[in-house]
């Protein structure tokens, strides 16, 4: 059966609303109007407020049928939502101040995917918000019950049931952070640009150079304690990884949730033969500590040590095997400076593609994770017969695209990723 | 070049012709709202310049509009296969999408005052990517109804975990 939420709804959702237009009436009167015109303005707009609120409090229905929660809201724009029950990752309930004085909640739901598609619910009393929480979270649980679990491409290892698989040395960590771009930009800008313009007889130049010297300690510090101490380790749950200098963090990679890797390579770094490797881990914690931690495989290592590793995760298949196929000539028109760069290969376990002149960027994704697959053609590349290929993850680093391929080869991408094995 | 965004297979699905008359009555709307405002910057302060610049700009782009929004609308088209469904859209910069049914966690069906005076709606996709951006427009609205209902049952049947 369809059912509505507390009456108490548009109160609730207009509160701040009223509150704002109170304050700008007190100031007013404060000021010296008048405080019947005034008034009546106020009644006018709480009013005006309320109805609005009444009439979408009316419009909006919600419904729990075996699969589904179905929420219809709107009153100009309707917007119905059919949300599957057993993709119920999360059921949370939120209470802004004003709602929890009427003891109400707001119930969100979360499907492991992004942001936008997260669907709320909002007000119900906290007892029936927490009690259509455990019945949707039970029900979401039977459903994925008779799924056989996620088999993990990374077994245990078989003698010791924990086994350090790499650890980043203080000296590497420092080495990698003092050798990446920002910070050798900013160190420029101090070591040069600061004497040059004191030379010229600016002493501004000594203030100016304060921030980029405060920037320079900032990301060292930023860059260095977060990482300190980097130790990835393979346990009996999967994967592991320990960091921090001041304070230890640990977090697991859920292994069967990583969607996708991506492999860099910074100009310098590939001169003294560093490499860095991030990962797309879908459902990752919102959380900004947890998201560095749980989006980076190795912060920097030698490509052979990054290679295995990612060849670990992805279950034995080395993304360095496909040859990447690079782009024809007239992607020069639209990309003069990297389209030589460019390139995609695709097997039957990866799909992988190559970009970037200063910083190489390889993106490796398994072939059964895409979410969606997209081609777009803007007018100049229409004109010179090209496409882009875009696979799409959840939100992470890893963005796979094959830029600026021939018309025919991007339509043969797009129907060969399309069949997931 | 078409061959990038020809039917896979299974021919396009176009939608309602009234996806037209809906553009291009937003269209005639904007586009008066436009002069209006160049003819109030003329007037009321004096402007001539900007006022009758606003004007023209208003008035160009509403003709480049009224112009394209029929290609819009018959660039618009759905294909639904046996384990995917495919969308196309896009007249200057052309698109299509490849969305497997198992992967679908959302479906909206949204329409505004003017659409629904027409009947027709829009049929929005989520995954679990906020890049995936899928949308029909102009569906009639039984159909986008039916639509839904359809690709649900179907991302049910082939749901995938992430």
């Amino acid at each position: 059966m369809t059912r509505r939420v507390h009456p108490l709804t548009p109160l609730l959702r207009g509160g701040l609303f009223t509150f704002a237009i109170v304050v700008i009436i007190g100031r007013n009167v404060v000021e010296g109007q008048q405080l019947p015109q005034q008034v009546l303005v106020l009644g006018a707009a709480v009013v005006a407020g309320l109805a609005y609120g009444t009439v979408s409090w009316w419009y909006t229905r919600y419904r729990i049928t075996a699969d589904e929660l179905q929420i219809d809201t709107g009153v100009f724009f309707k917007k119905s939502r059919r949300i599957r029950i057993e993709r119920l990752q999360a059921v949370e309930i939120e209470q802004p101040l004003l709602a929890r004085l009427f003891s109400m909640a707001e119930l969100s739901f979360d499907s492991g995917g992004t942001k936008d598609a997260e669907a709320t619910l909002a007000f119900l009393p906290l007892k029936q918000a927490e009690q259509l929480r455990a019945v949707l979270l039970e029900q979401a649980h039977e459903a994925r019950a008779p799924d056989a679990a996620e088999t993990d491409p990374l077994p245990p290892g078989p003698a010791a049931p924990e086994e350090i698989l790499y650890r980043v040395s203080p000296s590497l960590l420092l080495g990698s952070i003092l050798t990446q771009s920002a910070f050798l930009g900013a160190l420029a800008t101090v070591v040069i640009g600061v004497p040059a313009l004191l030379l010229a007889g600016q002493p501004v130049g000594l203030v100016l150079g304060v921030p980029f010297v405060l920037g320079i300690g900032n990301a060292l510090f930023k860059g260095f304690a977060p990482m300190y101490g980097f130790t990835l380790v393979r346990t009996s749950q999967g994967l592991r990884v320990r960091s921090g200098l001041t304070s230890i963090r640990t977090t697991t990679i859920p292994v069967g949730r990583i969607q996708g890797v991506v492999l860099m390579e910074p100009w310098l770094w590939r001169r003294i033969g560093w490499m860095r490797v991030n990962l797309t881990v879908a459902g990752v914690g919102r959380g900004d500590d947890d998201k560095q931690l749980t989006s980076t495989l190795v912060p920097v290592a030698s490509p052979q040590l990054a290679i295995h590793l990612v060849a670990l995760l992805l279950d034995g298949a080395d993304p360095r095997t496909i040859e990447p196929v690079t782009a024809s000539p007239r992607a020069a028109w639209v990309d003069p400076f990297t389209w030589r760069t460019l390139g995609v290969a695709v097997n039957d376990r990866l799909v992988v593609t190559r970009r970037g002149f200063l910083t190489r960027r390889t993106d490796v994704v398994p072939r059964r994770k895409p979410q969606s697959v997209r081609c777009v053609q803007g007018p100049l590349q229409r004109r010179l017969g090209l496409a882009t290929v875009h696979v799409d993850l959840p939100s992470g680093p890893v963005r796979l695209e094959a830029r600026h391929r021939q018309a025919v080869e991007a339509r043969g991408l797009v129907m060969v990723l399309a069949d997931q094995p | 070049m078409d061959e990038v965004f020809a039917p896979p297979g299974v021919p396009w699905t176009r939608v309602s012709q009234r996806l037209t008359t809906v553009g291009q009555i937003k269209t005639a709307v904007a586009t008066v709202a436009g002069i209006a405002a160049g003819l109030a910057v003329w007037q009321l302060m004096s402007a001539t310049l900007v006022g009758v610049a606003i004007c023209l700009v208003a008035l160009g782009l509403g003709v480049a509009n009224m112009a394209l929004i029929p290609r819009r609308t018959a660039a618009w088209g759905y294909a639904e296969r046996d384990d995917d469904l495919f969308v196309t859209h896009g007249v200057m910069v052309r698109r299509l999408t490849v969305v497997p049914y198992g992967r679908m966690q959302f479906v909206d069906v949204t329409s505004g005052p003017l659409n629904r005076r027409f009947g027709i709606a829009t049929v929005r996709l989520h995954t679990a990517s906020a890049d995936s951006n899928v949308i029909i427009e102009g569906v009639a609205a039984g159909e986008a109804i039916a639509l839904r209902d359809r690709l649900t049952v179907l991302g049910e049947a082939r749901a995938a975990g992430l």
